[in-house]
């Protein structure tokens, strides 16, 4: 028997722990289409940031150069702030790295609502000792298999 | 032994599909994981469910799907 069911969720409200494995979900969505992706970004001189204001960076996205270099894109930084809401972090100064970052938030606001559907029920499985495993199929999309 | 595959797609799309339920207990579950979701913030409902296997003497639901969605 097979029961086949689609689901739209938002990040709006949801536990903290819960949006931090969110993020670490889409990241590895965004790896799949080629994004670069490291536990940091990167400031006006070059230098690796992995905290901003107390928050740390749980995934920097695409951070390839200082911000002080215009061609280059200094990363998107993801993480959860003080009141469990998504902060995204980054110097964005140039056209073009505003540009990049624009289009990089708009895929983590496509993103983030099912990555942390998945990062849910991966956390429901774990405390309900099921089985599971996460991979990524043929068409490039992040599978989870839970044994109920 | 009952499963379910959930998928990802680039669209942040989530695909479930559930396996091994027979009957009602399918609904159940999904009533139930909605239960757990909305208790880690995740606001869903049960709106639809598309039952595949139409031999299944057991089958009450032929032609519904599960979406969660955003309720808020």
């Amino acid at each position: 028997m097979s029961h086949i069911k689609t689901e739209k969720v938002s990040c709006a409200g949801i536990h903290p722990a819960i949006l931090t494995e969110g993020i670490k979900v889409l990241s590895k969505m965004l790896e799949l289409e080629g994004i670069l992706v490291t536990p940091y970004i990167l400031d006006w001189a070059g230098k690796q940031v992995t905290t901003f204001q107390g928050m740390s960076i749980v995934s920097g996205l695409d951070a390839k150069g200082a911000a002080s270099n215009s061609a280059l894109f200094p990363g998107m930084g993801l993480g959860v702030d003080k009141l469990g809401q998504l902060a995204i972090m980054g110097d964005f100064y140039s056209p073009d790295q505003q540009s990049r970052a624009e289009v990089l938030r708009q895929k983590v606001e496509n993103l983030l609502g099912g990555a942390c559907c998945l990062a849910a029920r991966m956390f429901i499985a774990e405390k309900q000792q099921q089985k599971f495993s996460l991979t990524v199929n043929s068409d490039k999309q992040l599978e989870l298999l839970v044994e109920i | 032994m009952p499963s379910e595959k959930i998928v990802l797609n680039s669209k942040g799309e989530i695909t479930s599909n559930l396996s091994g339920f027979v009957g009602k207990a399918c609904l159940k579950h999904a009533a139930e994981l909605a239960r757990q979701f909305e208790a880690l913030g995740i606001k869903s409902e049960i709106t639809n469910l598309v039952h595949k296997d139409t031999s299944c003497p057991q089958s009450v639901v032929k032609e519904q799907q599960i979406i969660y969605e955003k309720r808020n």
